[in-house]
């Protein structure tokens, strides 16, 4: 699991931006912590199913209904800007 | 008011007119201007908190359990109308529209939700030093740290602000600060409580519980908190209706498991002294003590991590400036915008913490194509194993006890640069929460720097209740009756 890896590469994946300054110390934790995670290569999982989540709950269906949840107006209230009960953002292309 | 009345006698008072929340709110809130500059375990009041305490005592809340009892609430849930800021600089404008689930639930009881605790960002922390709005501090002892995520609920709780608190617990979150400040702290079941209005980082982990002085508080108002709702579609119906808060667990052949594995950790010398005297007395008092191993606990932190960083980097996608929170565009060279990822990415990068970028950036890493499944699929299956350690303990044991943490809570700043070392905290609660069991921490004594020492009680899934009862009487026994002064 001797993984090679790009910081900003990945951080582009996650779009976020690593300042140039910080970009030593993160590279430095990262090989840390996946140095020390390598200890998972050791485990024989040969034949485990993966557990996604406790007690294998699956998801429930529930009938398709229409409800009157929140307003739009509500949900606008913690928009940065906002135009015609849209959300507005500036132009980027 | 509350360091020696329970929260049932309490609300019993206030049904009677015996006792009046308006006056108990004003106290509280007046209270702990002071204790709070020093601590900064509280960020926010509740201003309806006062008129809500006036419609209590007029009566309108006089069957609820928890009537006219004043809750804080970790910054991760939502309360209408308030900040939930998760303690992050991109979510610090943002004000609900809605209440979460559980905190509904303890409001149509009775309570009073008087304010918004300290965290470490994201619920990512186990000091509550990576808070955007500055670290909260250990009651006990200012120069030291709470423990984490749920930092300012525990010392809120340990230093006399609430009653009870409410706190999410992903990897720990609950019962390391629990420990660290000497107060009880209870995860249930993953499941039990919905998630529905709670912050999101880890979705198949996260698990709101409460902090209380006392078993008996900490459990009624998670009683009030466990209840089926269909917005969260992992949670459950638990086969309990209600928590046996004031009922203790008859010790007499209750086969408890000491597990191998946490007791050979490099633990504190005064720390292991105490669960080992802890063990001795339970055995004294009829308890089978059976040994039991846990194999898989070494590999509970990489796989911890890695599935909590893996949901968290999908999680997280959701704050992009467009819809709610912050929208910071600004560049350090003043450069125009490039296009919508350059959006994305400026207002992400100025919102969220370093630690917070970590471990999204861990997680974006184990899910992309060509390590999935090194690292995030095989997390998975070695996280089944270590829930399978536990279906096996289980067959020789009713409960298991232990440490809490390695130690008692460490300096602040100690570890904050060490990101393994911090990680490594974790190590005894992580296995517990990959399985989804129920667990808790109780307050055991004190160190000789009068530091507080947890014992943590695990227990098998959905039985919770079991286990409140079993808590307990350990409470009776340990006879713990220490407070700390701010």
């Amino acid at each position: 699991m001797a993984a090679k890896y790009n910081i900003q590469a990945i951080a582009d994946l996650a779009c976020l931006k690593i300042e140039d300054k910080d970009l030593g110390a993160f590279e430095r934790h990262f090989e840390k912590i996946l140095e020390y995670f390598a200890t998972l290569e050791g485990v024989d999982t040969s034949g485990v199913d993966p557990m996604i989540t406790p007690h294998g709950i699956q998801s429930p269906l529930r009938a398709d209904q229409v409800k009157q949840e929140l307003s739009v107006e509500k949900i606008l209230e913690n928009a940065p800007e906002v135009k015609d009960s849209l959300f507005k953002v500036p132009p980027v292309v | 008011m509350f360091k020696k009345q329970s929260v049932s006698a309490y609300s019993k008072k206030v049904r009677a007119r015996e006792a009046s929340a308006e006056k108990t709110v004003t106290q509280l809130i007046d209270g702990q201007r002071e204790p709070n500059k020093k601590l900064n375990a509280i960020l926010e009041i509740n201003e309806r908190a006062l008129q809500r305490a006036k419609e209590v005592d007029e009566g309108r809340f006089d069957k609820g359990r928890l009537t006219g009892v004043p809750i804080l609430v970790k910054d991760n849930f939502c309360v209408a109308g308030q900040s939930a800021t998760a303690a992050s600089r991109i979510l610090e404008n943002f004000k609900p529209p809605y209440t979460a689930h559980c905190i509904q639930r303890l409001e149509d009881e009775g309570a009073i939700i008087i304010g918004k605790t300290n965290m470490d960002e994201f619920a990512m922390g186990s000091s509550n030093e990576n808070s955007f709005f500055g670290p909260c501090r250990n009651p006990w002892n200012l120069d030291y740290v709470p423990g984490g995520s749920s930092g300012g609920s525990a010392a809120a709780v340990a230093a006399g602000l609430a009653p009870i608190s409410v706190g999410s617990d992903t990897g720990g979150s609950i019962r390391q600060p629990a420990s660290f400040c000497g107060v009880v702290g209870i995860k249930p079941t993953y499941g039990a409580v919905s998630r529905y209005g709670m912050i999101a980082f880890a979705s198949s982990l996260d698990q709101a519980g409460t902090f209380g002085r006392s078993v008996a508080d900490a459990a009624l108002a998670l009683e009030v908190m466990i209840d089926h709702d269909t917005r969260d579609a992992t949670n459950v119906r638990t086969p309990f209706a209600t928590l046996s808060t004031n009922k203790s667990l008859p010790l007499k052949g209750v086969r408890v498991g000491v597990v191998k594995e946490y007791m050979a950790a490099d633990l504190n010398k005064e720390l292991r002294e105490a669960i080992e005297g802890n063990i001795e007395t339970l055995k004294q008092q009829g308890c089978e003590i059976v040994d039991v191993s846990l194999p898989h606990t070494d590999y509970a932190i990489p796989v911890y991590y890695l599935v909590a960083a893996s949901e968290a980097s999908s999680n997280l996608s959701r704050y992009d400036g467009v819809r709610y929170g912050l929208r910071d565009l600004s560049s350090p060279t003043d450069e125009p915008l490039q296009d919508l990822n350059d959006f994305y990415k400026r207002t992400r990068s100025h919102g969220f913490g370093d630690e917070v970028k970590r471990r999204i950036l861990l997680g974006t890493f184990s899910l992309s194509a060509g390590y999935f499944d090194a690292f995030y699929a095989k997390a998975c299956q070695v996280r089944r194993l270590i829930s399978d350690d536990f279906k096996n303990a289980y067959e020789k044991c009713d409960f298991i006890v232990g440490p809490v943490s390695t130690a008692p809570a460490f300096k602040m700043g100690e570890k904050k640069d060490d990101p393994i070392s911090m990680y490594y905290n974790d190590i005894l609660t992580t296995p517990a929460s990959l399985a989804g069991l129920p667990s808790m921490s109780l307050p055991l004594g004190l160190s000789s720097e009068r530091l507080p020492l947890g014992l943590q009680v695990i227990a098998p899934p959905f039985h919770d209740d079991k286990m409140v009862m079993f808590a307990n009487a350990l409470e009776e026994l340990i006879g713990f009756t220490e407070v700390c002064n701010v």
